[in-house]
Order: C-alpha cells, then structure tokens, then sequence
C-alpha cells in the first residue's frame, strides 16, 4: 500500500485572511443540504475537510435536538485492511461531540471522558453521517451523544463529558 | 527499515499504512511477555495539535486505539478489531513532547482481548485507555 505524503503544517494555513485559520489539504464537494465547515484546530484540518448541514444553524440544541456532520472516507482515514481507522471516528467524534459542548457552554470546553462503540466497518468512499446531541449540562460538566451512521446504518456510537473551563 | 534517525533500538513503525503513516510513525516495541507491558513512542508535531496549541483529543484516542491494537495483534499473531474503547483525558500535551506509551492485556478468550494502557511522560499521565478487541479467527 502507498503511504500517503507527509503534510506539513504550512499548507493547512489558510491564505484568506477574512476566513477560518485552517484548511484541509483535500479538495471535497459538500453532499447535498452541507457546507464546508470553518474549522479552528490544525489537526481536523489536516484530516478534514468536515461538513455541516445548514439545519444546524437553527437547531435548538439544548432541547436536544442533534447537530448533523458529514465526512467521506479517503486514503488517509483507513487502517492497513482498508477500512476506517478507529482514531479517525474518535477523531470525529471528539471535534463533533465537543462542538456540541462548546455551543451549549458558549465558552471552551475540554474533553473528560469517552467511550467508544465500534459496531460495523466504514469503508474507502464511504459518507459517514455524524449526529451528536446534547444529553445533560451542568455549570461545570456537559454530557454528549452522538452516533455515526453509513447509508442510515449505525457504525459507531459515543458518549462523551466535558469540562467548561474556568467553571 | 526506515529513514528517521529518532527511532530508538527496538522500536518499529506500528502499522505503518493509511491514518498511522498519516499522522505517525507511531513507533512500537514488542520484546517484552507476550501480553504487554508494551512500550510506544509519539512525537507531538503542530499538524496534531487543537485549537488551543496542545495535542488534540482525537489524536490522543487514536494513539490510545494504535497501542491497544497492536498488542493484541502482537499477542494473538492477527490484527484484532477495536469494539469498544473508554478513554479518560488527565492531561493536555505540548508540542515537540515525545510522548510514551504502554498496553497491557488483562485477559484474552478465544474471541476477544481486555486491553488496558496509558499515555505518559516520566511521571506525568496524559491518557487511560481500556478496551474490548474482536479477536478474528485465523488458521494458524
């Protein structure tokens, strides 16, 4: 198997200063009803592109109601049997779950604890669809779900608890 | 084997294709008992950092998912499959930090291995793992 080619960080910056940070070294047309997402993190950016479906700008989130994402699995997402590394689903889930966390504490938020599912294999190509929600806040700790589903399939599920700093 | 003049004697690139040559080389040594102790090395570099410059939360799951896997793989002479993984985050980690690690099988039936391990740097522990791995049925 070829590997893929080092990245280093330089390319991830993004040229337009009005914009996000970071970019990913990928190219990937968003799926219908999706945007590319802004992203503040060098490491999602550099195993991105992410997407956000446009519902998410008017979720009510702390009625529970769930955020959905979208990423398709490339080359560098998959382990040596060519199916998707569970680092990346956890990667995912940390960014998406956590923005859950950030959204409802409306601060920065860091991740305590989670615990992963693996149910079903994703494979080269496939769009995973990403449907965190919020389950519990408190002042200082917010609980987070979320599932990961492939062609409306479960393939990963996670729960999550968050720390709101300074709280 | 490889071109990086950092590995150390008895340590090899784990896994090296796809997301672990990606991100890594996430470096492994297997000359302990058969079910760990193994022992890990990971350099942090910027492109694996978060928004608030320290090592990100799923990069430290995946190293977590990398070094319990491959000690069952070590052990039971077959790439396993991850079922479930619980982490618990005790610490953030800066970059330039080589970080190690090291797994441990608790237990291992025929169809699946307990697995635990942790993130850490002399004295300071960043990450807890435990996880549960589908061993696959080989002939062997």
């Amino acid at each position: 198997m070829t590997k893929p080619p080092k990245m280093p960080l330089e390319p991830l910056r993004n040229s337009n200063q009005n914009g996000p940070r970071w970019k990913s070294p990928r190219d990937v047309s968003a799926p219908e009803g999706y945007d590319l997402m802004s992203l503040g993190d060098p490491f999602e950016a550099f195993v991105g592109p992410f997407f956000e479906n446009r519902q998410n700008h008017t979720a009510d989130v702390e009625r529970g109601e769930p955020l959905l994402f979208a990423f398709q699995i490339d080359d560098r997402h998959v382990n040596a049997r060519q199916v998707c590394h569970g680092g990346m689903f956890m990667t995912f889930a940390d960014a998406m779950l956590g923005h859950i966390a950030w959204r409802t504490a409306k601060t920065h938020t860091v991740t305590l604890s989670m615990q992963s599912q693996f149910l079903k294999p994703g494979h080269l190509g496939d769009w995973v669809i990403i449907r965190p929600k919020l389950v519990r806040k408190t002042r200082s700790i917010i609980f987070v779900d979320g599932t990961f589903e492939i062609n409306d399939e479960i393939v990963y599920t996670a729960t999550s608890l968050w720390k709101v700093i300074g709280r | 084997m490889t071109d990086n003049p950092d590995i150390p004697a008895g340590y090899e690139p784990v896994f090296d294709a796809g997301f672990n040559a990606y991100v890594g080389p996430i470096l492994g040594n297997f000359s302990g008992p058969q079910l760990g102790p193994h022992h890990f090395l990971f350099d942090v570099r910027p492109e694996h950092l978060n928004g608030g410059d320290m090592l990100h939360g799923g990069m430290m799951m995946a190293l977590a998912d990398v070094i319990l896997g491959s000690t069952v793989a070590n052990a039971v002479g077959a790439m396993g499959a991850t079922i479930s993984l619980n982490c618990d985050f005790i610490a953030g980690a800066e970059v330039g930090t080589r970080l190690e690690g090291e797994s441990t099988i608790s237990r291992l039936t025929r169809s699946v291995a307990f697995v635990s391990g942790r993130l850490f740097k002399e004295d300071k522990t960043y990450l807890t793992a435990s996880g549960i791995w589908k061993i696959r049925k080989t002939a062997q």
